[in-house]
């Protein structure tokens, strides 16, 4: 018995050493987590426009042509439940802030980040943010979290190339969704829908994100922040195999909401017709030219707001 | 809890640490622990099904001891048949009530009468179709005066739901486990590594054949409308290899586990890809299922004594059920269908018992008429899984209609050179290891520590690099 036991430590032995030490170097390696958290952290109290969501606004909003203070907060799979946290940890510190831009889009309200196949991200909050949503212990660890092989290819490329993990400009717009690297829409459009696409019946998530989205209206309006709420354009191969029940349900949603508080508007640009075929990366995301037209969209809807507004103070 | 978990690398090694260090020579301790350890294993799915598999448990137990106990021939009838009818209802509220409801309905729709018969929102419990299994063959085996009743109520609840076995079999007999759970168990060093080794090799089959195929097979399945009918043949071939590589690997994984603990399960699979004919491959695929209907159903049906045609009824009809089984779908239906199809050639010529054992034995290669007789026997195989993966029957139809039109001859689309050189390495493997319990119990086992360790590090330097999601078993739906 104890020579089996011997026999098993001996062997384990070099597999627990060499993931311990690529815990210990994944954790060096600078990453688009850690970088957003830093700037929040040095930041926050400057910002006047906080971007939130999902990679929908991550890839979407670019801050360079924004005529604000703005930073993109946002990433990709991150969750309503996600946004509230990152706007909640930094409460004290949204001194110059008026406006959030939150993404509502057809997979928002019947989803968690923890709860879809994309959950691993959840390590990134965990050890980077120092968001603890999850109660999941193996969420603290690097390497028990995503794709091996996606690990050694960071590690491989910060080593050998020196290159940090990081994917988004220096005011958190992600790089990575070029027109030159365009998928095609037709696929992309299907695909991409049905994966979006939840199981109605007993959805547990509907009611949970509507509860989160109350929180983050109620916490906007103490610090005396509005909140702009936008369904994310996308190419009509998308939006054409949507869910017709699941779309109208959330636009309703959000609809319902923002007219019920006066610091939240909102935007329904999902068959915008100024975004055109080129403007897309993928059926559902846009590209860095769609997300200069997307920003300055931004820009007009904070502009025309902030007259109302100066016109009501005239008055 | 899943076999490939993290949770599952704390929960094993802690069920062994006790079971081995502090309950050693303690049979009642240890059975008590496993028992315990089976329950909370459950009990990580959904607690409230705990209620039902004790249920069920209590029921046969029950049951086959009034039976065993009763010298009146009625009283023994009434408590078998009520064991049978609550197990089988049990199977159908949970398993089949919506598919029988949604049949009825479409059936009465086409002459004409409109109904609006309920359909229940039902959770599947897992595992209900294997430990409803093992309880009906206990009853079955009492009434049948094979086996005394088990007296010992802990004893009885482990054979029925002890972990490694009890999401997704293997399916295993009275006769086999409960002598093993009432022996003393020793450790046995070479048992335990011979454990380890299959563990690994299940997880292998698991993390990198079945969950690699699984990627390529769901995006070509899933899109198969947009796809030429060169790479639906692909998306079919990995979904065989996805099927055999999840469905074995759990059960070479739940037979290394119980191994640890000093317990041997039913062998569930035998290198079912390298048969000759279809008769072969179901003696070497899910075999523990195979037998058990072999033994409930065929052969008190008249099996092969009542001639030919009888032969050919029955044969039918436990494919049937064999699919039905899998689950509450035509698709299901029209795969054991076509597997009975696939068979009845053999019956009729007598030729079903002409492969009893591994291919080409003792030689390196097989002869080219054995291997023409593989490549045969698994293209049928295949062509039967698309039923088994389609959503439904038009879903299949289609894929099929696709599969059989011009662009059967263009490249195809879809083209993972990683994973079919993957395959291939696997499948030499599994060649290598034709003649043994599973594919890697031999391999390098003469060789220095230091090539035999390479090969296990390389092997979980594979798992590792493979993982990400933890993708569930197939058959746990089942």
């Amino acid at each position: 018995m104890l020579k089996f036991i011997r026999l098993v430590i001996l062997f384990s032995l070099p597999i627990i050493i060499a993931m311990i030490s690529l815990e210990i170097y994944l954790r060096k390696i600078p990453n688009d987590y850690l970088y957003k958290r830093k700037y929040l952290d040095k930041h926050s109290n400057s910002i006047e426009v906080l971007i939130l969501g999902s990679s929908h606004t991550y890839y979407g909003i670019n801050p360079y042509f924004s005529k604000f203070k703005i930073f993109n907060a946002a990433y990709v799979s991150q969750s309503l439940n996600f946004d509230l946290a990152i706007f909640k940890k930094y409460k004290n510190n949204w001194r110059k802030l008026k406006y959030i831009v939150i993404p509502v889009d057809y997979f928002s309200l019947y989803e968690t980040l923890e709860n879809g196949s994309e959950h691993w991200r959840v390590k990134n909050y965990n050890i980077y943010y120092a968001i603890k949503i999850n109660s999941n212990y193996w969420n603290n660890f690097e390497v028990l979290n995503g794709n091996f092989s996606g690990n050694i290819s960071r590690l491989k490329s910060h080593l050998f190339n020196q290159k940090p993990d990081i994917n988004c400009n220096k005011l958190g717009f992600g790089t990575n969704h070029n027109s030159k690297d365009g998928k095609n829409l037709f696929i992309t459009g299907k695909i991409n829908a049905k994966i979006h696409t939840a199981i109605l019946e007993n959805n547990v998530f509907l009611s949970k994100n509507i509860q989160t989205l109350k929180s983050i209206i109620a916490l906007a309006k103490i610090n005396n922040t509005k909140i702009i709420f936008i369904t994310s354009p996308a190419y009509y191969s998308y939006r054409k195999n949507l869910n017709a029940k699941q779309l109208n349900s959330t636009l309703n949603q959000i609809k319902l909401l923002s007219s019920k508080y006066k610091h939240t508007f909102y935007y329904n640009l999902l068959a915008d017709s100024t975004f055109l075929a080129n403007d897309y990366y993928d059926a559902n995301h846009l590209n860095e030219i769609g997300a200069i037209k997307l920003t300055s969209k931004l820009n007009r809807i904070i502009s025309s707001n902030n007259n109302i507004k100066s016109s009501i103070l005239a008055k | 809890m899943l076999f490939n978990s993290l949770n599952f690398a704390i929960f094993l090694p802690v069920v062994f640490t006790i079971y081995w260090f502090i309950f050693k020579k303690k049979l009642r301790a240890q059975n008590t622990l496993l028992l315990i350890s089976s329950y909370f294993f459950y009990a990580c799915w959904d607690w409230r099904f705990l209620f039902l598999l004790s249920f069920s448990t209590l029921l046969d137990y029950f049951t086959g001891f009034k039976m065993y106990y009763t010298e009146n021939r009625n009283a023994k009838k009434f408590w078998f048949w009520l064991s049978i009818s609550v197990n089988i209802g049990l199977l159908g509220v949970f398993k089949y009530y919506n598919f029988f409801a949604a049949s009825f309905a479409v059936a009465l729709a086409n002459v004409g009468l409109q109904t609006n018969l309920l359909t229940i929102q039902v959770i599947l419990p897992v595992g209900i179709s294997f430990y409803t299994f093992h309880g009906l063959s206990y009853v079955i085996d009492i009434y049948k005066n094979k086996i005394k009743a088990e007296k010992n109520y802990i004893d009885y609840a482990l054979f029925v739901s002890f972990f490694p076995l009890l999401v997704a079999g293997p399916i295993e007999r009275a006769t086999h486990l409960l002598p093993q759970l009432k022996k003393n168990r020793d450790f046995n060093f070479t048992k335990a590594v011979d454990g380890l080794r299959q563990i690994l090799w299940g997880l292998f089959k698991k993390v990198v054949i079945a969950n690699q195929c699984a990627i390529y097979a769901n995006q070509i399945f899933n899109n198969s409308e947009t796809y030429f009918g060169s790479t639906l043949v692909l998306g079919a071939i990995f979904f065989t290899f996805q099927i055999y590589g999840d469905f074995s690997g759990y059960s070479d994984i739940a037979l290394g586990t119980a191994r640890l603990f000093g317990i041997d399960l039913l062998k569930n699979f035998s290198f079912p890809y390298f048969s000759r004919d279809i008769a072969e491959f179901w003696r070497r695929w899910h075999i523990s299922l195979s037998t058990w209907f072999k033994d409930y159903l065929y052969i008190p049906l008249g099996g092969s004594k009542l001639g030919t045609f009888k032969q050919i009824i029955n044969t039918f009809i436990i494919f049937m059920v064999s699919g039905f089984w899998h689950g509450a779908n035509w698709t299901f239906i029209v795969w054991g269908f076509l597997n009975a199809l696939y068979i009845i050639p053999s019956i009729i010529f007598g030729t079903n018992r002409l492969h009893l054992e591994a291919v080409a034995k003792g030689k390196i290669l097989p002869s080219l008429k054995d291997f023409f007789a593989i490549l045969f026997t698994f293209g049928l195989t295949v062509f039967a899984w698309i039923f088994f993966r389609a959503e439904s029957l038009n879903h299949a139809i289609q894929f099929i209609s696709r599969i059989f039109s011009y662009s059967l001859f263009s490249l195809p689309t879809v083209r993972p050179k990683m994973l079919v050189f993957l395959l291939f390495i696997f499948m030499v493997i599994e060649w290598l290891g034709r003649e043994e319990q599973f594919a890697i119990a031999k391999l390098g086992i003469k060789s220095p520590k230091i090539i035999k360790w390479g090969i296990y590090y390389c092997i979980i330097l594979a798992i590792f690099y493979y993982s990400g999601s933890q993708l569930q078993f197939i058959y746990f739906q089942f």
